[in-house]
């Protein structure tokens, strides 16, 4: 499937953004520790960072606010949550189809490890 | 928010109010429940201070305010207003120098003289001075010649609505001196050691400031001087803006004198500065050998 928007290729902060949010609703505290995570302290993201990319994914339509609650595993304050939409789920699908085609891109002109395991 | 050390996330809050209000009202609560989350994060560690953590944390936020007002600017057309706004004086000043480009010109074509780098950049700097200068000028005059154009058919401006700090802060008289004063200084400084002849005692900085080798270009002492200079310009907008809004509104000028000072003190040190290179530089645009 290829999708074209205006948004791709996603930048790495919006792309890290909906792959956290692809894991569940989160708030900004939470998506900033998932991305963390995911990156393996790559990427460190900053408030700056984090909500400008999330007020140009909120006006693509990319992520949606899904409320205000509380987080049962930090404290009794409530905080917004994020949540990836459908429009995300495709743009984040299309960046990975376009990553897959770079790592076998990579790997038929011999710049890919063969000993790395990757999905067919 | 309940925090052993509440001082940094209160300068936290009060550096979220610089962003563009639609963003401040959309994110900034948001923004601020996970600045205090990181900060209580950090301040359990039990390794690391916190100096580095807050300059981070400050930095980064005060670049993505930037970075907010420049995505403002594109999609308000504020950039097309600002180009518009800046064009009739950045043409004028450009025609006022021409005459003393094609001088130069015209005397080195008919000397068939050569033009090494050295004296290009020299030329670049000096016409690039005079250009801003001149141009600084109509600008900083500009809104009164307007005003006085449109005599007593203005329409009078409307009252801003925005709560944007910087509309605030330029526009109420006491900040806007203070603003226009501290921006003005280094430039006004600059040019006081030059006029009175006095080299200031630089101590370790004179590796620095001072050219080693009259024979090069010093780049930094350029670029001090241009960025002073820039400062300066500025400074003047900002000095003479509540004057204009004076007049606009039926006032008088005199209604801010100080401002009305510093405006005047920063059109005379421009003015000196145009007027003093363009003397200093005409032999040589007249074709008087030996001169720099």
């Amino acid at each position: 499937m290829t999708m074209t928007t205006p948004l791709l290729p996603l930048t790495p902060a919006v792309f890290h953004i909906l792959l956290a949010l692809a894991a569940g609703e989160r708030h900004g505290y939470g998506i900033m520790k998932q991305v963390e995570v995911d990156s393996q302290n790559q990427v460190n993201m900053g408030p700056g960072t984090l909500y400008g990319s999330l007020k140009r994914m909120l006006e693509a339509g990319l992520v949606k606010e899904s409320g205000k609650r509380v987080d049962p595993a930090m404290d009794d304050e409530r905080r917004i949550y994020y949540q990836i939409t459908g429009a995300g789920k495709k743009a984040l699908v299309a960046e990975l189809e376009r990553y897959q085609h770079l790592v076998t891109l990579a790997h038929d002109r011999k710049l890919y490890p063969k000993t790395m395991a990757y999905g067919a | 928010m309940v925090h052993d050390s509440p001082a940094i996330p209160t300068l936290y809050k009060k550096l979220l109010t610089l962003y563009p209000r639609p963003f401040r009202e959309q994110l900034g609560e948001s923004m601020e429940q996970t600045f205090c989350d990181l900060w209580r994060e950090r301040r359990q560690q039990a390794k690391g201070g916190v100096f580095g953590f807050v300059l981070w944390m400050f930095s980064e936020t005060a670049f993505g305010i930037g970075q907010e007002y420049i995505v403002l600017f594109k999609e308000t057309h504020r950039m097309n207003r600002t180009l518009t706004y800046f064009r009739s004086p950045a043409v004028l000043g450009f025609l006022a120098i021409l005459p003393f480009i094609l001088l130069e010109w015209g005397f080195v074509i008919t000397k068939g003289l050569s033009f090494d780098l050295r004296d290009v950049l020299d030329s670049v700097v000096v016409f690039g001075l005079l250009w801003l200068g001149v141009t600084a000028i109509f600008l900083i005059l500009r809104p009164f010649a307007s005003q006085l154009r449109a005599g007593g058919n203005a329409p009078a401006p409307t009252e801003p609505t925005s709560s944007n700090v910087l509309t605030r802060l330029t526009t109420n008289p006491k900040s806007a001196a203070l603003i226009s004063f501290v921006l003005a200084l280094p430039f006004m400084f600059i040019l006081a050691l030059l006029i009175l002849h006095i080299e200031p005692p630089l101590g370790p900085l004179t590796p620095l400031l001072k050219n080693p080798n009259p024979d090069q270009p010093h780049v930094l002492g350029t670029l001090i001087v241009v960025g002073a200079f820039l400062l300066a310009i500025v400074a003047g907008i900002i000095a003479r803006t509540p004057l204009v809004w004076a007049l606009q509104t039926g006032g008088s000028v005199l209604a801010h004198p100080l401002n009305l000072m510093l405006a005047v003190v920063i059109l005379s040190f421009i003015t000196t500065l145009v007027v003093g290179l363009a003397v200093d530089q005409y032999p040589c645009w007249i074709g008087v050998l030996n001169c720099d």
